[in-house]
């Protein structure tokens, strides 16, 4: 007998694609079958399996070893699904419940022991970024989500997120601590199902106080509902199981018109009618009272409640990558920026042009100083936040700017990343990167060396940004090895070269050793 | 609904049970079957009294005795007078069977050459031959227990052949005579008959018990025989396992296996020539009630009258129909490639070879583009070609998953056997989910290949075993269709335990969706349904008993809609409780032929867009409610029309086939006009067999015109 030969790889063959999603009430998995340059993945399995994680965590602080051991055989079990369809490549995320575990890290490591499996812990930020991607797959089209101003509410067990899009772009993203089991603990005492939805309707209003005073508008077209006890949502409207589209679209009166007809429904019979489990029908009750106040507090007209869940976004991620694509999410991290400058008064112009002079500097010097594209995106946003600062103070602004964007939850920039960001804008202006300044040595070398670099250029940028120069005339050349010259394309008169103008080429000289000069015609 | 009060509404189970098990008598007395034919019924017959027994018989007994008269209105019956009217029926059918064979089969065999016959019939010269296998073969196998206080009785094995013999024994030191009984085990190692051929070519075969208490002598010496009788037990075998409370359901089971010798007894049977004071003696022992007590008047177990069935007389058996091969899978090189090509295609056993699904299996496990091979076991049969081609894939590194469903009763022993053998390669085997029994019939094999991950999948009515598939009809469909194979990759998951359920998209799953579904279908063609356009269902399974979807059928067949149904068992319908008018929109066949009717069709007319659904549920409440089931759409054209014509010949089938008239009255075959007129499954394989014709026709090569001369032509031309 002749065995079959198994046919020899190719660069054309696709790619098994795993993504996983550790959440509050459940964990979830989703393979698909990914093409290069192909944007489209064919969903091969999805599987979940209900999880406790979230109570587990509210009340304790930590996932339990029990919890923990059930977990990493759920694990198990993905990964010997992943071998089933040959999986190469897979992401998997944590969401809030673990992020708010004592022992994220023990579970982290349990997991990767069992499994191999590197779970990574995601926060609100990045889980902002993940539900941008998932919103993004479920709208019809991308038209349609620029069309109209949406919230979107990622309700957790003990934070909703809350980010805000003004016509297709990211105005802000902000956590709220009032998750579906948050609230329910900050109940009293032991209440009765009917008793209890009158008593959170006051603790919700009173957690989403702080983002109504916030000074960003809420007013929305339209509030996309995520998370699981969102999807729990999806039961209660009986014409959503037969569709198959991937989004539930209803209006602010059907909305209200079922959370009156739920209200008379003990949480026993809401699990029964529509068969769901005890726990769900409990999350539900808040989910649907912070639905309500968003929808008081918004103005929107529609709900939307997408049936699928991050492991969406994960996938969008992925296909990203595979197809070669920019990273889209770009622009929303720099539209948050620009919406944050915008809040703290400072001039959109100026920072547009500094941001410019920025990127200029940046690709031209690129030889010099071999940053990445992630530093770049890491500059504009610096660029566009590093007069921040001015909004509270005169005085030490550039100090209250790296105050500001440390504090400014910026969704697809990491911590780090964001901390970078606002050491950058502090070394605008004024003295250099010192070992008395703790927050800096506090850095890697690595870490230190992009804020000298970064900062460098947002130095020099903003000074160019102060004249009247403009970046598309600013020419930048090498002339030698050791020196950068750069003409603003301005009159000698026209260019301020005293002051700020010296620093910068001062401290672009230091952090590249190289000689940069002005050079004009 | 309109309906007539003064009739039954529904049917009990367990009485229309009994009937279907008539109806399989009645065929033992058809002219039309061969006589070695009519043995096998007597043998089928027997062999599902004992498993009646063994399991609904014992339950029932058992709520006879623990559910308090209160409780009696859930169960629709009082299992006290259910019992009465149960064993009062089977008593009467069994005097029938007894009558039958001793009247008009045994001596119809004889006539044929086919001797069974006791000792004393038996000719000298064979009895020398006998006595000689007696002590070579069965003394050393015999082991006699004698019971007096310091022996006690002991546990005897369930449908185990005893001999129950009275002895006089002299005490040595008082020389006093006393009484003793004593019971030997006909060895369940040793045949039940003993074959010989006598010089003008009879066969014979005397019964081991018969021989066996020729030579008791030999092992009772010093003893005098007082009378030595034949009995049989029956013991309680509803092995019902708490599972919610268990954690490992394998090792219960093991366990319960090892205590069938513990459990109640159910029935006795003995030979009628048994004197009252063994009897008595008997039932005492065994704490049987006199209701339990089966007087036989004739040869007990004949269920092993099936061991008489291979004498080499072609003319006393049915003419044999092989399995044809599948047209679907003729001349590809593999069958990814056939199903690919020509899937979805159906495969209809025992009329087309069951080798399409071993083959796929095979395949799969030596190819090294394939994956992973989930596959759900029910019963598999020993030395299964399935298990072999599992265990090969495993040990080649695939991963394979198998659901072993270890409580598939009566076979539990062999399952576990192969599960361990299975697990021992390296597949990850699953025995089943607590509280649900895994029925559904499904295979699912993942392939890597050049457009991608592609999936194959395989779902049936019958089970994945060889040796029914050559008796049992069963529907199979083989298909690559991309929704149907994630639909039962989520099944598998769900079984596994790795996901909740998932939505379907094709598939309807019990416990889940699929009695909604049922009732959904039925209510939708009687809403659909008028006097001008009326609706339509054909239902064919094996019994059709949950009365929440009987009411929808009752309910529909008021609103006009034509209700066909094929159901080979247990049917609670009553088409005398309807309306004149209703009552002749349904209409029931019940089929018992050659092959155990096995395939489960569903088909809606949906007001001239109809759905069909082929699946390994029944209309029972047990199917829908306590074990995963499944139906499985078939949407392409041509694999409907097939449908339709089994359907049609199967409705049509005037010969075996029997109309439901009323409450568990059937209208009789078994004097039909043309004994010999062929029934559906004989027209059935004549269809086939002819399509089969057809197709090789079609593939082979033209060749040269070929010119035959009859002799006196040629003569001529010469």
């Amino acid at each position: 007998m002749t065995m079959p030969i198994s046919r020899k790889k190719t660069k054309t063959d696709p790619i098994v694609f795993a993504a996983v999603e550790l959440g509050a009430h459940s964990v979830r998995m989703l393979i698909a079958e990914c093409r290069r340059g192909k944007s489209v993945a064919r969903t091969l399995e999805e599987l979940e399996l209900p999880i406790p994680l979230g109570v587990n965590v509210f009340r304790s602080g930590k996932v339990s070893d029990s919890a923990i051991r059930v977990i990493c055989e759920i694990f198990e079990n993905f990964k010997e699904k992943m071998e089933e369809y040959d999986v190469k490549q897979c992401s998997a995320v944590a969401t809030s419940a673990v992020r708010e575990a004592a022992n994220a890290n023990i579970l982290l490591e349990r997991i990767h022991h069992a499994t191999g499996i590197d779970l990574q812990l995601f926060d609100g930020a990045d889980q902002a970024r993940l539900g941008y991607y998932t919103i993004r797959s479920v709208f019809p089209s991308k038209r349609a989500f620029a069309r109209q101003n949406i919230l979107l509410a990622d309700i957790g067990t003990g934070v909703c997120q809350i980010s805000a899009y003004r016509k297709g772009f990211l105005a802000f993203t902000e956590s709220v601590k009032s998750g579906s089991l948050r609230v329910l603990d900050m109940l009293p005492g032991t209440l009765s199902s009917f008793a209890l939805r009158d008593c959170l309707t006051p603790i919700v209003r009173q957690s989403f106080l702080e983002i109504e005073h916030g000074g960003m508008s809420l007013a929305s077209d339209a509030i996309v509902a995520m998370g699981a006890s969102a999807r729990i949502l999806l039961r209660f409207f009986p014409n959503a199981k037969k569709s198959t589209e991937n989004l539930l679209d209803i209006s602010a009166s059907e909305f209200f018109a079922m959370r009156a007809s739920v209200a008379t429904r003990s949480i026993e019979q809401m699990a029964d009618e529509f068969d769901i489990a005890k726990d769900m029908a409990e999350a539900a009750i808040p989910c649907a009272i912070i639905l309500e106040r968003l929808l008081r507090i918004s103005g929107a007209k529609r709900i939307l409640i997408p049936r699928i869940s991050m492991k969406y976004g994960l996938l969008h991620i992925f296909l990203n990558e595979l197809t070669g694509k920019a990273d889209d999410f770009d622009e929303q991290i720099l539209s948050v920026a620009r919406m944050t400058a915008e809040k703290y008064k400072c001039s959109l112009e100026y920072s547009s042009r500094t941001v410019a002079f920025a990127e200029k500097l940046f690709l031209k010097l690129k030889r010099l100083h071999g940053l990445g594209s992630r530093d770049l995106l890491i500059l504009k946003v610096a660029a566009w936040l590093h007069k921040t600062g001015l909004y509270l103070n005169n005085q030490a602004s550039h100090k209250h700017s790296y105050y500001i964007i440390l504090s400014t939850e910026i969704p697809g920039l990491s911590y780090e990343e964001r901390r970078i960001a606002a050491l950058t804008a502090r070394y605008h202006r004024k003295s250099w990167p010192k070992r008395q300044h703790l927050e800096y040595t506090a850095l890697s070398a690595g870490e230190q060396s992009r804020v000298l670099k970064l900062s460098a250029l947002l130095r020099l940028a903003s000074y160019l940004a102060e004249t009247q120069a403009l970046p598309q005339k600013l020419s930048v050349s090498m002339p030698d090895e050791d020196t950068v010259e750069l003409d603003p394309g301005l009159s000698e008169s026209a260019l301020d070269f005293e002051l700020t103008g010296k620093d910068g080429l001062a401290y672009l000289s230091h952090v590249l050793a190289v000689h940069a000069e002005i050079s004009q015609e | 609904m309109t309906m007539k009060h003064l009739e039954v509404q529904y049917v009990q189970r367990d009485e229309s049970w009994l009937e279907f098990n008539a109806r399989v008598l009645e065929e033992a007395t058809d002219p039309g079957n061969p006589l070695l034919e009519q043995v096998k019924f007597l043998a089928i017959f027997s062999s599902n009294l004992d498993e009646f027994f063994m399991v609904r018989i014992a339950g029932i007994s058992t709520q006879a005795q623990e559910i308090p008269a209160k409780l009696y209105r859930d169960i629709h019956y009082i299992p006290r007078e259910l019992k009465e009217r149960l064993l009062a029926r089977i008593r009467e059918l069994v005097g029938k069977q007894y009558d039958y064979l001793n009247a008009k089969v045994l001596p119809r065999l004889t006539k044929s050459g086919v001797r069974i016959a006791d000792w004393n019939a038996l000719p000298d010269n064979l009895k020398k031959v006998a006595r000689k296998q007696f002590e070579t073969t069965v003394l050393p196998v015999l082991t006699p227990i004698g019971i007096d206080p310091s022996h006690p009785f002991p546990l005897l094995p369930n449908l185990s052949l005893e001999l129950l013999v009275r002895l006089n024994c002299t005490d040595k030191a008082t020389g006093s005579a006393y009484e003793r009984f004593a019971v030997v085990e006909v060895p369940p190692v040793l045949p039940r008959f003993l074959r010989f051929s006598s010089a003008d070519g009879t066969i014979w075969f005397l019964p081991m018990e018969d021989l066996i208490a020729h030579e008791l002598q030999t092992l009772f010496q010093g003893c005098e025989i007082l009378e030595c009788a034949p009995f049989r037990i029956t013991r309680d075998m509803d092995l019902s396992i708490d599972e919610d409370s268990i954690s490992d359901l394998l090792t219960e089971m093991q366990i319960a296996l090892q205590k069938k010798k513990d459990r109640r007894v159910i029935r006795l049977e003995l030979d009628a020539r048994m004197s009252d004071a063994s009897r008595k003696w008997l039932m005492e022992r065994l704490a049987v009630p006199a209701e339990s007590v089966f007087p036989i008047s004739g040869m007990l177990n004949l269920k092993s009258l099936f061991e008489t069935t291979s004498v080499p007389h072609p003319e006393l058996k049915n003419e044999p129909l092989p399995p044809l091969p599948s047209i679907a899978c003729a001349g590809t090189s593999s069958m990814f490639a056939a199903i690919r090509k020509n899937g979805p295609f159906l495969l209809h056993l025992p009329y087309e070879s069951f080798d399409p699904v071993v083959r796929l299996l095979e395949e799969a496990a030596d190819d090294p583009d394939v994956l992973a091979i989930k596959q759900t076991l029910y019963r598999v049969g020993s030395n299964s070609p399935i298990v072999s081609a599992l265990i090969r894939a495993a040990r080649q590194g695939k991963q394979v998953t198998v659901l072993f469903e270890i409580k598939a009763r009566f076979d539990e022993a062999n399952n576990i056997q192969r599960a361990h053998e299975l697990a021992e390669a390296g597949a990850h085997v699953v025995y089943g989910i607590a509280g649900l029994k895994v029925h559904c019939k499904a295979l699912l094999i993942v392939r890597k290949e050049k457009a991608g991950i592609r999936r194959y999948v395989h779902l049936g009515t019958g089970n994945y075993n060889a040796s029914t598939a050559k008796q049992y009809t069963d529907i199979g469909c083989f298909s690559d269709d991309r929704l149907l194979a994630e639909d039962v990759s989520g099944l598998f998951n769900v079984i596994t335990g790795f996901s909740n359920p998932p939505p379907w998209n094709k598939l309807v799953v019990a416990p889940f969706n699929m009695k909604d579904s049922l009732i959904y279908w039925i209510d939708r063609e009687a809403r659909l349904s008028s006097e001008e356009n009326p609706g339509h269902i054909v239902i064919k399974a094996n019994a059709a008993i949950d009365y929440e979807v009987l009411e929808r059928l009752y309910a529909a067949a008021e609103h006009n809609v034509k209700i066909d149904m094929i159901i080979r068992g247990i049917c609670g319908l009553n088409p005398k409780c309807l309306s004149p008018k209703a009552a002749a929109n349904l209409r029931i066949v019940s089929i018992v032929d050659r092959f155990l009717e096995h395939a489960r069709i569903y088909r809606f007319r949906n007001n001239g867009t109809p759905e069909y659904y082929l699946g390994s549920a029944d209309v029972m409440p047990r199917n829908l409610r306590r074990r995963i089931e499944l139906l499985f759409p078939v949407e392409d054209a041509e694999l409907r029309k097939e449908l339709d014509m089994i359907i049609d010949m199967q409705l049509g089938d005037k010969r075996k086939g029997r109309l439901l008239l009323g409450a568990n009255e059937y209208s009789e075959t078994a004097s039909p006009k043309k004994p010999d007129a062929p029934g559906a499954q004989r027209r059935l394989y004549e269809w086939y067999e002819k399509r089969y014709k057809k197709f090789m026709e079609s593939k082979s090569p033209k060749k040269g015109r070929l010119v035959v001369y009859r002799d006196q032509e040629r003569k001529e031309n010469v």
